[in-house]
């Protein structure tokens, strides 16, 4: 009985967590220009219009562009941070970890807040670099905590055994430790793509008109028009994206601890 | 007379393998007893399913006359010594011991001596304001050992009692607990997989392999009269020779392996009942080396002398070159090894079948 | 003085990145706040006054939104505690092959973003949605319950974003209890239930903590969930904030509004340090 009832709870809140997204992959194949349930005719009609669509092109393509370079540099600073942190004393790490991992706990919100003041300060409000920057920023941590956690993994023996074997330092990271953490950076640059990809929190107050991501477009459209079901038909699209890649990085995970 | 706690038919699988197959067992009241064997023999899913943590797939457990196979665990009555003592963290000590009294809505004055007494029991009356994490390795077992008594339960089952605690402590630890099932008259199953524990703390050892019982009995009956060739090359260190010893025809002379041999003297007569091939178990405590060919005694050459203090083990290549190793544990001089030596066999401690390793013949 | 070590080229860009771009601005928050701007000007004027503060708190329309706002966040709390528990518990203890999945599907929300979730509940909430479409089917109702619009349903949107937020920091405690204190409860006459009273949930008051303190924050500054699921008809403080920054353009006082939520998040803090005491399982 309490394991039927556990198992219940659980199914729940996994419903519950997922059911939304499910909800909208389902009614973008749905005719109507209103969703409505039970769902009219089957239809790729949205899915035409959001390729043919010019404007959510553009926008999609800008988020895009942030998004990778926000990556790169997500993931080669944090990636350089664990390194960093893993041969840090004790006490000092603590101090410095809370820092970089500052952006998870802190609330965006504020922080946008702050950050578009000053960035019309230094005139680079709405710029592409203002965005990227602070899309970096955000990011950090997740590419921290992943790669800290890549890193604690991989046996701090092995690139020892290497110097001693007669590798240099720097050749011996690159032939041990970077191999070893490859299916880590894959992980932690999925995130950070996404995570950049999808935020509105932050974007909607330091994107401006010059420089609109798709997300910020979607937001101010929904509070003036309701939903156009060319926007379920791109989110479907992001959703079934971000499946693809988790799929593969775990499909290189897999290959690489078997390796 | 009926058995104070007796196991009928229990088995368990997890699904195609088979963690305890038919076990029957009856367990005196008053009576400790210690479930010996390698680990993934059973022992410990025999423990949980006592404990009542664990539902045997069949078979029934009567405590006391009361079939309890079907009782959840916290209706048992059974005090349980985990392995990691599992003492709860966030509770003071008294609070721990008095967990089970609280469970049964024991309270005020009642539970306070209750709990004392139980303390001192275990000598720990003095630290009952202690958090858990305050207290050594040993002085948690004790609490852990005082928290299963404070409930007066029916049966005390013991995981791995003496697992993590270090060498030295082990063995005051070891006197310690016998003297408390004395003491307390509690009928105890211990869990373990050390032979040592198990023989010296113990009035009846169960040797399990593979989710059987092999054989029960005595610690001086498991040691001297293994039943099986498993409980001899288990038990004893370094545990007994197994030789195969094959009758050639002509009474008195057989051979081992290929080789032949004579023997003589009690060993000959008991090696007079063999009809077929089988294994022989010889404790190497019980054989001498001599350096002179002795009636009965088997050639060889001396490999290796291991000094144990005290004693010495002396590895034996039987025969020729690639012989097999017959270890001899004495406390008599020994020669260089490479020398010539012979090996002399004065007790024969068990007889098995070659095929399925359980004894030929009983030896009295 | 130890000359800083070889690792340290590998930190500096990391945490000079945060330090300027994300901590710096929080400081400047703090000044901002307490700076002006004459009505009907954009125009920021550097000034020290308490002018912001005052208008927040003599403004019932303020006052009221931050009531709103800090119940909706406390019922978003209960409830993710309430399914959050649970299904941690099921997680650690019973998933054994599900388990991968149901974590990674936990992340899903963090990587959909904010508003990809929120455009499927509105498809479910609405008045022709899955919830009011299915219950005229079954024919409980005739009328649709309104949901979109209603603080009932920025809450589900809220416990449906955050809910991840209690999950994950309860399964990170729960994981490190050995299942040996839950059996040792039971052999000493703990039923189910007082085994989870008094031994499951007081060791995982740490991931209790941390985690209604993520979800109560995250639901404080949540402002997107709630503007489109109150379809502009219920500001909550954030949803204020950021209007004052992004359509009134009052940025002084929205820098105010901001100070405010974080002075509460800070005062949770400080309550939640005190807790520190419960934390037994660290040693």
């Amino acid at each position: 009985m309490r394991r039927v009832l556990l198992g219940g709870v659980t199914a729940l809140v996994v419903l519950f967590t997922v059911a939304p997204l499910i909800v909208l992959v389902f009614s973008s194949f749905d005719d109507g220009k209103f969703f409505r349930f039970p769902p009219r005719e089957f239809s790729m009609r949205w899915f035409e219009a959001a390729f043919a669509s010019v404007e959510y092109r553009s926008s999609l393509l800008n988020s895009a562009v942030v998004a990778v370079v926000a990556t790169l540099i997500s993931v080669v600073l944090g990636t350089a941070a664990a390194l960093g942190l893993q041969r840090t004393a004790l006490r000092s790490r603590a101090a410095l970890e809370m820092v970089l991992l500052a952006p998870l706990t802190l609330p965006l919100v504020i922080w946008a807040i702050a950050l578009l003041q000053i960035y019309s300060w230094l005139g680079v409000g709405g710029t592409f670099w203002g965005l990227a920057l602070a899309h970096a920023t955000f990011t950090l941590p997740f590419s921290v905590r992943v790669m800290l956690a890549t890193l604690s993994a991989i046996e701090p023996g092995l690139e020892l055994a290497a110097r001693s074997l007669g590798a240099r330092p720097w050749r011996a990271f690159a032939r041990i430790t970077l191999p070893l953490a490859l299916p880590g950076i894959a992980t932690s640059a999925a995130l950070s793509f996404f995570i950049s990809f999808n935020d509105v929190i932050v974007s909607t107050f330091i994107a401006g008109s010059s420089w609109m991501t798709f997300p910020v477009r979607l937001y101010s459209q929904l509070r003036g028009q309701g939903i156009d079901p060319t926007t379920l038909a791109i989110g479907t699209m992001i959703i079934a994206s971000i499946l693809i890649v988790v799929a593969l990085t775990e499909l290189f995970n897999r290959k690489a601890s078997r390796a | 007379m009926s058995a104070y706690l007796s196991i009928r038919n229990v088995a368990k699988t997890y699904g195609r393998s088979i963690a305890l197959n038919r076990i029957e067992m009856d367990v005196c009241r008053g009576e400790f007893l210690a479930l010996l064997g390698p680990s993934g023999s059973g022992k410990t899913t025999l423990l949980r399913i006592l404990s009542g943590l664990l539902d045997a797939d069949h078979g029934e457990i009567t405590l006391e006359g009361r079939n309890i196979s079907r009782t959840p665990a916290w209706e048992r009555d059974i005090g349980l010594v985990f392995q990691n003592y599992a003492l709860f963290p966030h509770m003071d000590v008294r609070t721990n011991v008095g967990f089970g009294l609280e469970m049964r809505r024991i309270r005020g004055s009642e539970a306070a001596r209750r709990i004392d007494e139980a303390l001192d029991t275990v000598s720990m009356l003095e630290f009952g304001s202690r958090m858990p994490s305050e207290l050594s390795g040993g002085q948690q077992q004790r609490i852990a050992i005082a928290r299963a008594i404070a409930i007066k339960p029916r049966l005390l089952l013991l995981d791995e009692p003496l697992s993590n605690l270090d060498a030295v402590l082990r063995q005051s630890v070891r006197v310690e607990l016998r003297e408390l099932h004395d003491r307390t008259g509690l009928t105890t199953i211990m869990v373990t997989h050390d032979q040592v524990e198990a023989l010296t703390l113990s009035d009846r050892v169960a040797l399990m392999e593979c989710g059987e019982v092999l054989q029960i009995g005595s610690p001086e009956d498991l040691y001297q009269r293994p039943a099986s060739a498993f409980a001899a090359s288990f038990l004893g260190s370094p545990p007994a020779n197994l030789l195969p010893v094959t009758p050639v025809g002509v009474p008195g002379e057989f051979k081992i392996g290929e080789m032949p041999w004579k023997p003589a003297g009690s060993v000959a007569e008991i090696l007079a009942r063999l009809t077929h091939p089988a294994n022989i178990a010889l404790r190497p405590e019980t054989l001498s080396l001599s350096e002179n060919h002795l009636p009965g005694s088997i050639p060889g050459k001396l490999k290796a002398v291991e000094y144990m203090g005290g004693e010495r083990l002396a590895h034996v290549e039987i025969f020729d070159e690639g012989g097999p190793i017959v270890l001899v544990r004495t406390a008599a001089e020994i020669p260089e090894p490479g020398t010539k030596v012979f090996v002399v066999p004065t007790v024969i401690t068990g007889l098995y079948d070659t095929e399925n390793g359980f004894e030929v013949c009983r030896l009295d | 003085m130890k000359r800083p070590g070889p690792k340290h080229y590998l930190l500096a860009p990391g945490v000079l990145l945060v330090s300027c771009v994300f901590l710096a601005p929080f400081l400047l928050l703090v000044v901002l706040s307490f700076w002006t701007q004459p009505e009907g000007t954009l125009l920021v004027e550097p000034s020290l006054t308490v002018e912001n503060y005052l208008r927040i708190f003599s403004d019932p329309y303020y006052l009221r939104g931050l009531a709103r706002t800090i119940w909706l966040s406390f019922a978003t709390v209960f409830f993710s505690l309430l399914l959050g528990f649970p299904a941690a518990y099921w997680i650690v203890r019973r998933a054994v092959r599900l388990r991968r999945i149901v974590m990674a599907l936990m992340l899903l929300p963090m990587v959909c973003g904010a508003l990809l979730p929120t455009l499927g509940l509105v498809n479910i909430l609405s008045p022709l949605g899955i919830i009011n479409g299915s219950l005229k089917q079954l024919g409980l109702i005739d009328r649709s319950i309104p949901l979109l619009g209603t603080q009932t349903g920025i809450l589900i949107g809220l416990i449906q974003a955050f809910l991840p937020l209690m999950v994950l920091p309860l399964v990170a405690v729960m994981e490190r209890l050995p299942l040996a204190l839950e059996e040792a409860a039971m052999s000493l006459g703990a039923r189910p239930p007082q085994v989870w009273w008094r031994v499951v949930m007081p060791l995982a008051a740490p991931g209790i903590v941390a985690g209604s303190v993520l979800v109560f924050c995250a639901a404080l500054t949540s402002f997107v969930t709630p503007q489109i699921l109150g379809q502009g008809k219920i500001a909550t403080f954030a949803a204020m904030t950021w209007q004052q920054a992004s359509l009134v353009l009052d940025w002084p006082f929205a820098s105010a509004l901001a100070m405010v939520m974080l002075l509460i998040m800070a005062a949770l803090a400080c309550m939640v340090l005190g807790f520190r005491r419960l934390n037994w399982v660290r040693p």
